[in-house]
């Protein structure tokens, strides 16, 4: 009886060392642009490692262990770190829906950005500028242009429809795009304009 | 998208090359949206500055990581459950 739950614990520590461990750092890094403190980040990829090796058994090997760890992380962040925090920068879902309705309007045109205006930037000017947006916003634009999910997975993180990720992401990206261009501007990076 | 190729509208393809540079067009998507973009330098405009956003989003991004204490310390707590 002993030999036999030995065993056991030993197959789910080689899972979770195999199969989710190496994915520590991604999800650190997500943690760290969510809560944008690094204890708040360690407290969060802690709690989400030790749920998903309590919930292991639920896991089937060579499934997507990235996206199982990543959603589970979410859902913690939702749960308890933004109740803590009294949920912070939340979208306010009717200037989605507003955006959409305008972006209908005018023909679905995006927000564009010159590649020479990134050419002056550093990594650290992106980065704030990112970590300034609502964190629903964030969340899409660290999801699918820093981890390259795609929309399905995403949509599956973070329980919404794939239409919704889509136009999220759109909006996402023109609302980091407007506040580069700003910043661009400030900075006189942006000389022909 | 559909396969039937409609009229060259703009607007309409700004929203599919972000769909082609997020990876979510098949290929026969993905071709037919190539060679419309090619045929109009509005387009082409777009999408690389589109590339561009993506690639810089991606590169320079600061990215954290937990280090290997971290992970250490992930084992022997799971060891200990």
């Amino acid at each position: 009886m002993t030999a036999v739950s030995t065993d056991q614990i030993t197959d789910k520590e080689q899972l979770f060392e195999d199969e989710l461990l190496p994915h520590a750092d991604a999800l650190y890094n997500f943690a760290y642009h969510l809560t944008y403190n690094e204890e708040d980040a360690n407290d969060l990829v802690q709690e989400t490692f030790m749920k998903a090796f309590r919930f292991i058994n639920s896991f089937d090997s060579g499934t997507n262990a990235k996206a199982w760890l990543f959603k589970i992380l979410k859902n913690g962040f939702i749960n308890e770190y933004r109740r803590k925090k009294k949920e912070p920068n939340k979208v306010d879902y009717e200037d989605i829906i507003a955006y959409q309705d305008a972006d209908e309007e005018n023909g679905g045109v995006a927000f564009d950005l010159r590649e020479d205006i990134f050419d002056g930037m550093m990594g650290d000017e992106i980065t704030i500028a990112l970590n300034r947006l609502p964190i629903d916003f964030k969340t899409v634009i660290l999801l699918c242009d820093i981890e390259g999910f795609t929309y399905e997975e995403i949509a599956k993180i973070i329980d919404i429809p794939i239409g919704t990720v889509r136009s999220r992401l759109h909006r996402a990206r023109n609302m980091l795009k407007e506040s580069l261009k700003e910043y661009a501007e400030k900075m006189g990076y942006n000389k022909s304009e | 998208m559909s396969h039937i190729r409609p009229p060259h509208n703009c607007n309409e393809l700004m929203k599919d090359i972000s769909l082609l540079l997020d990876g979510e067009l098949d290929r026969h998507s993905e071709n037919m949206l190539r060679e419309e973009i090619e045929k109009c330098e509005t387009c082409k405009h777009y999408f690389n500055n589109h590339a561009a956003y993506k690639k810089n989003v991606s590169q320079k991004v600061t990215r954290m990581c937990c280090g290997e204490n971290f992970k250490d310390a992930l084992r022997s707590k799971i060891r200990g459950l």
